[in-house]
């Protein structure tokens, strides 16, 4: 039943890359619950890791004899706990995430799917939070826990509206006091506000792998307009009278693509990764960019 | 140029409608296309780094406004040129002097006149009002509004005139101009005159002398007449004075023809500054042109320096032949006289034949009856009659006259001395109360003109017979001014070269109360020749003198203030209206 939804959402081309995609955890992103994913517990695992000199207590059915007759030494073999990981996704909802053709909360709910529906083969948690400011409300949490829990999760996705301020710092921050488990924390935004390298730091700090895809989008870096014009802030509102030209097209391409630089520098500097897709690309490149340091 | 200014009133409704529609317009002006943003504070970084310095930035919009506040307001103002303010406004009228003296050469290598048209051009440049331009040539003449440029290249082609400038009458008209316009701009009136000469006369209006050429040597004719001689037909008499117009001697050739032949050519001496007048006699009964010329100019340590005043021309006009029918019994005296005339012909007829005679007497120029009746002559122009009544109906009387009262102010006797000369016996007269008697013998009247409706008599009370008077040398110079007198027209030139001239003929000169232009015909075409202030000929008889007026014609094709105000209001309103709609539909506010 899943599965057959999943069919109707991807085309055979990304069915077909997600199927071979992988999402690779490091151990120390590991949950608790068995999995896929090697851990750094060594207990009764299936696949062997190492040899260590035995000592009393040691449960002798693990004593290598083979290694004893060769050695005259008592050794025990080691083998690696196999467990799962919890995914969490934070997705941009703000209303800068409209923007583009397709807007960019378009392109980020594909890659938020994507990236749940292997995780979900893979038997991993997914946990999504929406985040973007409004008043009075709280980022919205939403767990995967199974295939089963696949279309409520997707819908709520899909359900997701461009508005509000961006604010990624208060939803890390949410998120941390939640307690949660250590997680690979995927970063689904534009960026295009402030506040996302303290919300990196946060989520570092507290043993969350980063891996960061960022969001872009031409009319951002360039804008199809010329002349005079009045830029209307998608978030606040705030009206500012331009004068368009090639030179003020550069200028702005570069204060973007700065931006966008010291977060992929903040981001490799905590041992992230970072991911940059545009909007116009097509969903197989983009499902590539995404898995391709992990499928 | 505009010499129309609206009210006040309507110039500041109009300021105040534009400032207002400025106002509006500016507040529903065509607004930037919006576009929306994902985080703005890119774009104003964006905008540090490629804007504008930030005061161009907040203020250009600003400023621009206030610009086009300005160049409204100042529009409005320029078109209506409000008479409140016209008193801050200067009408100039800038004079150029274009007598033969602005040809002389200056220092520059350039002419005066030529001199005076760039001293013009700086002054208009530089002048902001309303300015008139006026030519004084012989005569002054109003140039039409038009261009500056247009202007001056009219009166580079015209040159100088080949006479002394009509400075006085230029500086009249220009006064008269600007105080008939001033009367409804109350703009402040100035005269500029440019020339050579200072101006003789003083204006209502400010008047400024920009004095073009410098004193300069010359040797010059100053002036040059000639006319007939009253006591002997045909013959004239011409007169020159020539100038030394320098500290040092000069000598030179002066030479009078009269066409191509020579009258006079002789080498003269003049001291510094020295006058003289030499004359001459010449003789013919046709129209002559005189022409005195100065040559071989030596002036000691300098040089003639103007060519133009080393030439004049003056000319004799031609005598007519007169037909003149005698009546009366043979007179050898009377026979001798008239023969002596030489452009009379004379027909004789005694009293008897001229009571059969069936000729129009209309035909002759004059008549003259000796002791005849002269009833059925009344409507004949020109008579001289000796007595009233045939000779036996005349009673002369007893005593022998002598002529002891001669009005010496009479053209008859004018120059001829009579008194005290006996007429021999008197005829009588019957005179008028307007007759004009010019002799008296105790209490006879001796002699007497009549003149009234076109028709002249002249009325001698003596016989012509033997008598002093009639013997004497005076009798002819005494009946040939009389007969001069009875064919005298009213010369066409009565005022001389310089004063304003109104020609006639196919061109736009005509009488008064008519339509005519101010454009006047160049002396040298229109066959006028200037010999000094005071002498002028003129060839052709259709040109007389008249001062110049104002231009009727023109006046009453300006429109009127109203008219004009409703004009401009209507294409203000339209255009306003124009605009409003066009950013209406703009904003979307208009479907």
């Amino acid at each position: 039943m899943v599965e057959k939804s999943l069919v109707v959402k991807f085309d055979a081309k990304v069915q077909a890359l997600l199927a071979r995609a992988r999402l690779r955890v490091t151990p120390r992103a590991t949950s608790f619950r068995q999995g896929e994913h090697p851990s750094p517990i060594r207990a009764k695992g299936i696949e062997p890791s190492d040899l260590r000199p035995y000592v009393p207590g040691d449960d002798v059915r693990r004593i290598d004899w083979k290694a004893f007759l060769r050695s005259r030494t008592l050794v025990v073999r080691q083998f690696e706990e196999e467990r799962n990981a919890n995914i969490t996704l934070f997705v941009d909802t703000s209303a800068s995430m409209g923007i583009g053709t397709p807007s960019k909360l378009e392109v980020a709910r594909f890659v938020a799917a994507a990236i749940a529906f292997v995780a979900m083969r893979q038997h991993d948690v997914v946990e999504s939070i929406l985040f973007a400011f409004a008043q009075g409300a709280a980022p919205s949490f939403q767990t995967l826990w199974h295939p089963e829990g696949w279309p409520s999760w997707l819908g709520t996705i899909e359900s997701a509206k461009a508005s509000g301020k961006t604010d990624f710092e208060g939803a890390v921050k949410s998120f941390v006091q939640k307690g949660s488990q250590r997680s690979l924390a995927v970063v689904i935004s534009d960026l295009l506000a402030p506040g996302f390298p303290q919300g990196f730091r946060l989520l570092t700090s507290r043993g969350h792998e980063l891996h960061v895809i960022a969001i872009a989008c031409d009319a951002d870096e360039s804008p199809p307009v010329e002349g005079a014009i009045e830029v209307i802030d998608s978030e606040s509102g705030e009206r500012l009278h331009v004068e368009v030209d090639e030179s003020m097209r550069q200028a702005l391409r570069q204060a973007i693509r700065a931006h966008r630089e010291a977060c992929r520098e903040s981001v490799q500097r905590m041992g992230g990764t970072y991911v940059e897709v545009n909007v116009a690309m097509k969903p197989e490149v983009i499902v590539q960019r995404i898995f391709g340091g992990r499928a | 140029m505009n010499f129309t200014a609206l009210s006040p009133w309507i110039v500041a409704a109009l300021s105040s409608a534009t400032v207002l529609f400025l106002l509006i317009s500016h507040w529903i002006r065509p607004q930037p296309r919006p576009f929306i943003a994902s985080n703005i504070a890119f774009w104003k970084k964006a905008i540090v780094q490629s804007a504008p310095p930030k005061w161009k930035r907040g203020k250009i919009p600003w400023l621009s406004l206030l610009l086009a506040v300005l160049l409204g307001v100042g529009l409005v103002f320029f078109a209506g040129a409000p008479e409140g303010l016209a008193t801050q406004k200067t009408a100039l009228a800038i004079v150029i002097d274009a007598g033969w003296t602005m040809g002389a050469l200056t220092r520059g290598g350039m002419t005066r006149f030529e001199r005076a048209l760039k001293e013009a051009a700086q002054i208009a440049s530089s002048e902001g009002g309303q300015l008139l331009w006026i030519r004084a040539g012989t005569s002054p003449e109003l140039l039409p509004e038009i261009p500056k440029e247009e202007a001056l290249r009219r009166l580079q082609r015209q040159g100088v005139d080949d006479a002394p400038s009509a400075q006085d009458l230029a500086l009249e008209l220009a006064d008269g101009m600007l105080s008939a316009h001033s009367q409804h701009t109350h703009a402040t009136r100035r005269i500029v005159y440019i020339g050579d000469h200072e101006p003789r006369i003083s204006t209502h209006s400010r008047l400024e002398w920009v004095r073009v050429g410098i004193p300069v040597d010359t040797v010059a004719i100053t002036s040059f007449c000639a006319r007939r001689l009253l006591h002997a037909a045909g013959e004239y008499l011409f007169e020159v004075e020539v100038s030394n117009h320098s500290n040092a001697q000069a000598s030179f050739r002066l030479q009078v023809q009269a066409e191509n032949i020579p009258l006079f050519d002789q080498t003269l001496t003049l001291g510094p500054r020295e006058k003289r007048l030499v004359g001459g006699v010449g003789s013919t009964v046709h129209a002559a042109r005189l022409l005195a010329s100065i040559t071989e100019v030596q002036i000691d340590g300098s040089r003639d320096s103007f060519s133009g005043d080393d030439r004049s021309f003056a000319v004799i006009e031609a005598l007519r032949s007169i037909s003149l029918l005698w009546v009366g019994s043979p007179n050898p005296f009377l026979q001798a006289l008239l023969e002596t005339h030489p452009l009379l012909r004379v027909t004789h007829l005694s009293p008897t034949e001229f009571s059969k005679f069936s000729k129009a007497l209309n035909s002759y120029d004059i008549l003259l009856f000796d002791r005849v009746n002269l009833s059925d002559t009344q409507d004949h122009p020109a008579i001289i009659t000796f007595g009233m009544g045939s000779v036996d109906e005349g009673k002369p009387s007893k005593t022998p006259s002598r002529i002891d009262w001669v009005r010496s102010d009479h053209p008859i006797v004018e120059g001829i001395d009579l008194l005290g000369v006996s007429t021999g016996r008197t005829l009588p007269l019957h005179l008028g109360p307007d007759d004009v008697i010019f002799l008296r013998g105790g209490a006879s009247v001796l002699g007497a003109t009549r003149q009234n409706e076109g028709a002249k008599r002249v009325f001698f009370g003596f016989s012509p017979e033997a008598s002093e008077l009639v013997q004497s040398p005076r009798f002819p110079l005494l009946l040939h001014q009389a007969l001069r007198w009875l064919k005298r027209e009213v010369p066409p030139w009565p005022k001389p070269v310089g004063t304003g001239l109104r020609a006639v003929g196919k061109e736009p000169i005509t009488g008064p109360g008519l339509p005519f232009s101010f454009w006047l015909p160049r002396s040298q075409k229109a066959g006028i020749y200037g010999l000094g202030p005071t002498h002028s000929v003129a060839l052709d008889s259709h040109f007389w003198a008249q001062p110049l007026s104002g231009n009727p014609e023109k006046e009453s094709q300006r429109p009127t203030d109203k008219d004009f105000d409703r004009w401009v209001l209507v294409g203000w309103l339209w255009l306003a209206v124009l605009t409003i709609e066009v950013m209406l539909l703009h904003r979307g506010w208009l479907r």
